[in-house]
């Protein structure tokens, strides 16, 4: 596993987002903002963070990267461009040399939940949620959430 | 580049096949979107006196800059024609919808639709990713309105935003809606039926694309704010028992308005489920989707036109009962006109009418509602003469009726057919002088007054009620802001000009945007229990919400000063379409006078036809409008910027 900024080895805190699926209203602000801050547009399609809707039933369920330990994702990039971030341990694409190979989205555990890593609609790059690492207030996701369906988690050290 | 606004009309002609893209950007500075540039493409598509039947009958579906977006309530799309609702003769109006259909038409590239012609045989429009289809409907038409969405998702995959119409649009009756399930519709102007007569069954929509925008930190933190603002929903809750603040989560605002999760619902209750086994969803709205007829709570015996309405019985599902909301939503019918129809037939019974056309009548049993709705879905029998509206019902039970009932249905349905809406008469408790600013937008549009004068007055009005001194006192430094006078919301005649021009200058805006009238514009400040209320010195919201979202999504400097100007030219534009190609004038205006001779029902005041025209007279003159005719004065229009591109004869 590769660091962005190099390895260390003490323990760091690990961030990630939890999701209460049962406060999950299935508005959908979340992916608007999410598509709003890492895209200039609202593109619910683009959303980093996606909520499956069955408003029939009333069913939601959001799903979004959880940033795994031992994240499959990253050892099976073949360029070697999905990254851990040194201070939050999320895992990260660098978008301007992602290939679009897929590997990263064959490899994840999760993608039966929901497209935690996708093509991106319109670019042939692969896109995951980064925690908005570039964004001074954090998560946007977690900012608009009006039901408090998720929450940016912190944890302790190594897990 | 382009922000907010996608760029493209899409125009659709189902005599001749024919598909145009027209450039929205021609129509968006002046008109911004929505019911603005609704109007527009109106302006240039209605002939003089056009039926609503008419195949040359545009039917128009435009979104604004913030559909799609972040913005709160912005998800709306607003529908446009010509009416055949509206009595005695139809003219062009407007009825707005929440849900996902305006934002999916964004995202498939298209900033509106407009449909023209008549398809022969059934049709539906098929809108993937920019790429149009007209494709047949044999297989659709007849079909309720849950079915034919079930069957285009199974047709065209799980996302797709379905507009459509039931077997009530099928056939023409005059209130049918253009459905989008769950629980959205556009309901009072029986737009339905002009898909109906079109053959045109179905508008489907996928899209992936986006709406982009300008500064996307600024329109979050602008979208916080407005969320913030609104948090505490209509005005009259600070003074309801059930108020909670904070909201409580399971209460989302909205991001696509009138879904089934509005906070401004101040009640939670239980809803039986409609589409699948299981507990009762917890719903958070008690109006638009469900209240009256949805629970045996008190409210669903209610008062209408001074009948005394009792609670349907045996609507109860679990009872093996109908629900009649459902139904009304399942065959396409609009759910307010049985807000009209129960206390005409309770009033019928009462005076000894026991039968209509071979109809035995029994209103006070959902069964006999059900089967009714029924009839007047596939005009059958006393539904046929129903399905017409119950002026034109009337009209043509001539004097098989009593006199009684006749007066009814006019009082219920004076506004052009329309039912009566917050004038203080019917059902909504407005004293003076809140009913005073509906008549003068009675007297001034195309339709009943629409929702945001609920947020911003109508609703305002439970808050006058409560204590009337108070609510004054704290009002009056922005009555005088606002509209030039401490007098504005007195319980006079004296000073309301400023305030209705106002208020349908920001009803407007928020149609244009979209927003959600229901909340917004945010005229007072979220308070956190009543106390605050009572103790707050300074009341104001903030009513640039509206210009701070459009700017930061556009990347375009709107005040709001901008957007009420545009407003403005939006309403001479309507007032323009009414005139010029429906006749209509001042006397046609002041037909709605003997309404409000009738007492106010919670302060008995009520206005002479005398005391009417002159308001009117000062109202015309506030507007630029002729005073004699009505009609805007070609000064006023060459200010608006509009007169030439008219070409009017004024």
């Amino acid at each position: 596993m590769k660091d962005i900024n190099g390895s260390a080895g003490t323990p760091r805190p690990r961030y990630m987002l939890i999701v209460d699926r049962g406060c999950c209203r299935g508005c959908g602000l979340c992916e608007l903002a999410c598509s709003t801050i890492h895209e200039g547009e609202a593109r619910p399609a683009a959303s980093r963070i996606k909520v499956e809707k069955d408003r029939e039933n009333y069913l939601f369920r959001p799903a979004v990267c959880i940033q795994c330990e031992d994240a499959e994702c990253v050892s099976a990039c073949p360029v070697g461009v999905l990254n851990v971030d040194r201070r939050t341990r999320v895992k990260v694409i660098d978008e301007e040399l992602c290939t679009g190979c897929g590997s990263c989205a064959d490899a994840c555990p999760f993608a039966s939940e929901g497209a935690v890593i996708f093509r991106h609609p319109s670019r042939s790059v692969y896109v995951k949620c980064d925690l908005c690492l570039q964004r001074e207030g954090g998560p946007v996701c977690v900012e608009v959430c009006p039901t408090q369906a998720l929450l940016l988690y912190i944890g302790g050290g190594q897990m | 580049m382009t922000y907010g606004w996608v760029g493209k009309i899409l125009s659709v002609g189902l005599s001749t096949g024919e598909m145009e893209h027209l450039d929205t950007m021609r129509y968006a500075e002046k008109f911004i979107g929505g019911r603005g540039i609704a109007a527009k493409l109106a302006w240039e598509h209605i002939p003089r006196g056009l039926d609503a039947f008419d195949s040359r009958n545009p039917l128009i579906a435009v979104t604004g800059p913030l559909t799609g977006t972040l913005a709160p309530t912005s998800g709306r799309v607003v529908w446009c024609s010509v009416s055949p609702r509206v009595y005695p003769r139809p003219w062009y109006t407007h009825s707005t919808m929440g849900g996902f259909f305006g934002s999916e038409l964004k995202y498939a590239g298209f900033d509106g639709l407009l449909v023209v012609g008549r398809s022969e045989q059934p049709v539906y429009v098929w809108v993937d990713d920019g790429k149009v289809e007209v494709l047949p409907a044999d297989d659709l038409w007849g079909l309720t309105v849950r079915s034919t969405v079930a069957k285009l998702r199974g047709k065209h995959g799980r996302d797709v935003q379905v507009a459509c119409i039931g077997p009530a649009g099928e056939n023409l009756v005059r209130y049918a809606v253009i459905s989008h399930p769950p629980e959205n519709a556009s309901g009072h102007s029986g737009f339905g039926a002009v898909m109906g007569s079109k053959k045109l069954k179905a508008v489907a929509v996928r899209g992936t694309g986006g709406v982009k925008i300008a500064e996307p930190e600024r329109f979050v933190k602008a979208c916080k704010h407005a969320m913030d603002m609104a948090c505490t929903g209509t005005a009259d809750a600070m003074v309801t028992t059930e108020y909670e603040y904070p909201i409580p989560p399971e209460r989302p605002i909205c991001s696509q308005s009138c879904s089934a999760n509005c906070r401004l619902g101040q009640e939670v209750f239980s809803v039986p489920r409609r589409f699948s086994e299981g507990e009762p969803i917890r719903a958070h709205q008690s109006f638009c989707v469900g209240s009256v007829w949805l629970n045996d709570e008190p409210q669903s015996e209610y008062e209408g036109g001074g009948v005394r309405v009792p609670a349907v019985s045996g609507w109860k599902p679990e009872d093996g009962g109908v629900e009649l909301h459902l139904l009304c939503d399942d065959l396409g019918i609009d759910l307010w006109s049985l807000l009209v129809l129960q206390p005409w037939f309770v009033r019928s019974v009462e005076l000894g009418v026991e039968e209509l056309e071979g109809f035995s009548l029994d209103p006070r049993d959902a069964g006999w509602w059900r089967d009714l709705l029924h009839a007047i879905a596939y005009r059958e029998g006393l539904g046929g003469l129903l399905a017409e509206d119950l002026r034109r019902a009337v009209d043509n039970l001539g004097d098989r009726i009593p006199e009684e009932l006749v007066r009814l249905a006019e009082v219920l349905e004076f506004g052009f057919g329309f039912p009566a809406h917050r004038e203080g008469r019917i059902w909504d408790p407005e004293p003076l002088p809140f009913w005073l600013v509906s008549a003068l937008m009675y007297a001034s549009e195309s339709r009943d007054p629409t929702i945001c004068t609920h947020s911003s007055f109508l609703l305002l009005a439970e808050v006058f009620l409560d204590d009337r001194e108070l609510f004054l006192r704290k009002l009056r430094p922005l009555s005088v802001r606002l509209w030039g006078s401490e007098r504005a919301l007195e319980p006079s005649f004296e000073d309301k000009i400023r305030l209705a021009m106002w208020c349908q200058h920001r009803h407007i805006m928020l149609d244009c945007l979209p927003l959600c009238d229901f909340t917004f514009p945010r005229l007072l400040k979220p308070f956190k229990s009543r106390q605050e209320w009572v103790e707050s010195e300074d009341v104001y919201g903030d009513l640039d919400i509206e210009a701070k979202l459009l700017s930061a999504c556009t990347g375009l400097d709107f005040t709001t000063e901008d957007l009420e100007k545009a407003a403005e030219r939006v309403f001479d534009l309507e007032r323009m379409i009414l005139v010029e190609r429906f006749g209509r004038d001042r006397s046609v205006d002041e037909l709605v006078a003997p309404h409000f001779q009738l007492p106010c029902r919670t302060d008995g005041t009520s206005i002479s036809l005398e005391k009417l025209r002159e308001l009117l007279n000062e109202y015309y003159r506030g507007r630029g409008w002729d005073v004699t005719t009505g009609v805007p004065k070609r000064e006023k229009l060459e200010e608006l910027g509009i007169y030439s591109s008219l070409g009017c004869s004024t």
